[in-house]
């Protein structure tokens, strides 16, 4: 998504998952919604780059799964965010738009490519209800 | 005049918000930020989010996220053009979709 170095190459807003992502804030106001493109798509970008990056570092901590990965108080806007975005990516792939979607999704086997990541989509989200419920 | 208000009651407009991009008069008038219904986001979450970035109390926060869920979308907070601007990025950043408008 981004160098090391700080150069973001152009989004590409006719992927799903980057509109779903980049949402347009005017609905009908082309050329307000790209002065607003402009001024915070780049910040963004960094801002979510770096908050995978706290998750990552913190799932590479628990040495394989074989610790417990540390969900630090201070760090839980960080995983929200993160963990939505996956939720959000995976919801997009999986083409899930509306209720009928989820009946069909519910109906998968587990062990099949898109039943799997339908049983990612569920877990992280059980994930982020107890986080939610750990904040407040 | 509508912009130092909302800056003085509602800090997170202030953060940043450059003055540098000067706009007419117009886009003082009163703006509103909308959050849409989207099938992915907890109700449990959306609600944390309005509680935690506007400073909502729980009853209120659950009552707008009511509202989003049940009318399809809802208005959560109202100011200069700027301000809504920065209260819409902030809602994407949290993977909620929402726009801006002018109030009705």
């Amino acid at each position: 998504m981004g160098g090391r170095h700080g150069r973001l190459d152009d989004l590409d807003h006719s992927d799903p998952v980057i509109a779903r992502l980049f949402p347009p804030a005017y609905r009908d106001d082309d050329k307000a919604e790209q002065e607003f493109r402009r001024f915070t798509q780049n910040a963004q970008r960094r801002t979510k780059i770096e908050q995978a990056q706290l998750v990552l570092d913190a799932l590479l901590e628990s040495n394989g799964g074989r610790e417990a990965v540390v969900v630090r108080a201070i760090d839980a806007d960080a995983w929200l965010k993160t963990i939505t975005a996956i939720r959000l990516a995976l919801s997009v792939r999986l083409g899930d738009r509306t209720a009928e979607d989820i009946d069909e999704l519910e109906r998968l086997d587990p062990d099949e490519p898109r039943g799997v990541l339908y049983g990612m989509y569920e877990w992280l989200a059980g994930f982020l209800d107890g986080l939610v419920d750990a904040l407040h | 005049m509508v912009f130092a208000t909302t800056s003085l009651l509602c800090p997170r407009a202030a953060q940043c918000w450059p003055s540098a991009r000067r706009r007419p008069r117009s886009s003082w008038t009163s703006w509103v930020t909308l959050v849409w219904d989207d099938p992915v986001n907890l109700m449990s979450y959306v609600t944390h989010v309005f509680m935690t970035y506007f400073g909502y109390s729980k009853s209120k926060a659950t009552k707008l996220m009511l509202q989003v869920h049940n009318e399809g979308k809802t208005v959560v907070s109202s100011g200069s053009r700027e301000a809504m601007e920065a209260d819409v990025n902030a809602m994407h950043a949290y993977g909620l979709w929402a726009t801006l408008e002018r109030a009705e």
